[in-house]
């Protein structure tokens, strides 16, 4: 891989250096809130005005390695490549609909909001099964965004890659550790403020130094490469690059996919920024501007991609172009400036790393410990509980980043595969009844077991084509687990009618709940009355 | 002028949810495709950019006075029902 040509003056190092004090010093400050209550630790004791978890969502999802992929896919596709970076769109109809339930349930996280939504044994394994994928998988996201981190350190230092991934992680948790979510919220806001202004900055940077958007205009069109300036440069309905299928498979998946709770890995930690909104509004609004950040952010990126690849045409090696936009500021800003630069790659990489140590923790100590293990733990325990969760978490991810080489394939499918056959019951889960929890626990051991026989048993036997695209294979994924899912639920029980009506009083859920809502206005737990098929709680006539 | 909703009004999901879901994802997309069109100085992106915006004020006034009211509505029962919140994660039955 081609290595920058970076060099780090005193003012570089003087960035660099006061920005980890200031980090760390401000997640420091909060120690004495973070150890108050578990709800401290976990959700900054759930009374955030919504411009501080809306921050956070926009820079945990700004990480060491989200401008590479981005960067990757506009360089090879052009600014169609933006669609790629729309999955993110969930959040628009999230927040005035799945958000507004979920904040409304109280649910510490996603594995308890299982417990509330469903009841019995079928709960219990569906809060289990959860919190365990949940601790894996933030430790898995936490050693690959490390490795991340560490390439950019070997890149620009020589380092060798573990000494970045250990380094900062480590320092990163030291804030996390001691004040939990009020560090990570706190420090989120100040990293999510550096980030954007550096992001603007270098992209403007790298526009004006391929000659301005009037030059790149030229230039692409010189190049009989114009096709890359249009948004909508389809290839054909299923053929090339960027057939109209996939564009609508998106498109569904993405924006409908907002009715619905856990279809997407993003909303695990947005269900913690949803509970540590002071209120419904806030929760809301913090899910639609955190969304709204990270699209336009996406915007930047593009445009100054677009300049790089003027200046750059004939890169071939995928790794190499992944890294354009890291090229183009430490070889091209001015002294000091990369100091800069290099603070704000921290800062990125700080409040993903921040955000999902916490997260992970909350997993363990909530779901597993507090729950399984020590039902009657007090604050003081829990709280600890927390801290050596964060430790374990943060151990766990160095390992999992020395092995990232060997497993990120494998990995790539264990994500692909939580978004594909669960899709539709994660929003079933939300607008119907009478969707128990076999109904949602079968459809996740299918969708485990299906997805290797579509993705490579099928394939590799002929039975399905080699090169079957991936949206393809999401219908079919879609498909096949709705065969085993729908009539596991029919032939099952349904959820205990006064558990499900307690907790539609509570949350109001959208959908298909009449029996439940009345038995609800029989209990006197509500007021209005008759579910309009399709819309529950329609009001009254007499009461309109 | 605001719309005023009563706490039933509000608990209910109606017309200003269907607005706020088609308004606000085309706010995301029109304004994200807008502004990398107007940053290689488009006029068409100008034209996506402002669909956006507008979509995202009709979705604000819309849907806002609403989720105050919700929001309202509901912060007065949650300090109870986070006890059962609670009580469910420590596996213990509720005091009638």
């Amino acid at each position: 891989m081609e290595e920058f040509k970076v060099a780090f003056h005193f003012l570089d190092w003087f960035w660099t250096v006061t920005y980890l004090v200031l980090m760390v010093g401000c997640g420091l400050l909060f120690y004495r809130l973070g150890k108050r209550s578990e709800s401290d630790f976990f959700l900054a004791g759930r009374g955030l005005p919504w411009w501080l978890p809306a921050t956070s969502v926009y820079a945990t999802h700004t990480a060491t390695d989200t401008p590479m992929w981005i960067g990757g896919i506009v360089y090879k596709q052009g600014l169609r490549g933006l669609w790629y970076t729309m999955f993110g769109m969930w959040c628009a109809i999230s927040a005035f609909v799945s958000t507004r339930i979920f904040r409304r349930s109280l649910a510490m996280s996603m594995a308890e909001w299982q417990g509330l939504r469903y009841s019995g044994m079928g709960a219990e394994l569906l809060r289990g099964w959860l919190a365990g994928w949940q601790v894996f998988m933030n430790m898995f996201v936490l050693g690959w965004v490390g490795m991340a981190m560490g390439k950019v350190c070997h890149l620009v230092f020589g380092w060798p890659d573990w000494v970045g991934l250990v380094a900062f992680s480590s320092v990163c948790a030291i804030y996390v550790l001691s004040a939990g979510y009020w560090g990570v919220i706190m420090t989120d806001f100040q990293q999510g403020v550096i980030a954007f202004l550096v992001i603007l900055i270098v992209c403007v940077w790298g526009i004006m130094y391929a000659g301005g958007p009037s030059n790149i205009i030229d230039k692409l069109n010189g190049m009989g490469q114009g096709w890359r300036m249009n948004p909508f440069a389809f290839t054909g309905w299923t053929s090339g690059d960027f057939p109209i299928l996939w564009f609508i498979t998106m498109l569904v998946m993405a924006v409908i996919g907002g009715v619905g709770m856990g279809n997407f890995i993003d909303w695990y930690p947005e269900a913690q920024r949803i509970q540590s909104a002071a209120t419904v509004r806030d929760a809301s609004y913090a899910i639609w501007g955190g969304g709204f950040l990270t699209l336009t952010r996406n915007s930047l990126w593009a445009v100054a991609m677009l300049g790089f690849f003027v200046l750059n045409p004939n890169i071939t090696e995928v790794s190499t172009y992944e890294l354009g936009w890291y090229k183009m500021a430490f070889e091209n800003l001015p002294m000091g400036m990369i100091g800069f630069f290099f603070a704000a790659v921290l800062a990125i990489h700080f409040s993903t790393i921040a955000s999902h140590l916490n997260l992970g923790a909350s997993y363990f100590t909530r779901d597993l410990y507090h729950h399984y293990v020590n039902p009657q733990a007090d604050e003081k325990k829990l709280v600890w509980i927390g801290r050596l969760a964060t430790f374990i978490l943060l151990i766990g991810s160095f390992f999992m980043g020395s092995l990232m080489k060997d497993i990120t394939s494998w990995l790539i499918f264990a994500l692909w595969l939580q978004a594909a056959g669960i899709w539709l019951p994660s929003i079933l889960q939300v607008v119907w009844w009478r969707f128990n929890s076999w109904g949602y626990l079968s459809s996740w051991i299918a969708n485990l077991g299906i997805s290797w026989l579509v993705v490579w048993v099928f394939p590799a036997f002929g039975i399905l084509p080699k090169d079957m695209p991936d949206y393809q294979q999401f219908w079919l994924l879609m498909l096949l687990t709705f065969l085993i899912y729908i009539p596991v639920t029919f032939l099952t029980k349904p959820d205990d009618e006064d558990h499900l009506v307690k907790y539609y009083a509570m949350t109001r859920p959208i959908g298909w709940w009449g029996p439940i809502h009345r038995k609800a206005v029989e209990q006197g737990l509500i007021k209005d009355v008759v579910p309009e098929a399709g819309v529950a709680g329609k009001p009254a006539p007499e009461e309109e | 002028m605001a719309k005023k909703y009563t706490p039933e009004q509000a608990e209910n999901w109606g017309w200003e949810e269907l607005v706020a879901c088609i308004t606000a994802p085309a706010g995301y997309i029109f304004i994200t495709i807008g502004l990398a069109l107007v940053c290689l100085l488009r006029w068409d992106g100008w034209v996506y950019l402002i669909i956006g915006i507008v979509s995202t004020l009709v979705m604000y006034f819309v849907m806002d006075p609403k989720l105050r009211a919700v929001s309202d509505e509901y912060e007065k029962q949650q300090a109870e029902w986070l006890k059962h919140v609670e009580n469910v994660s420590k596996w213990q039955e509720e005091k009638k």
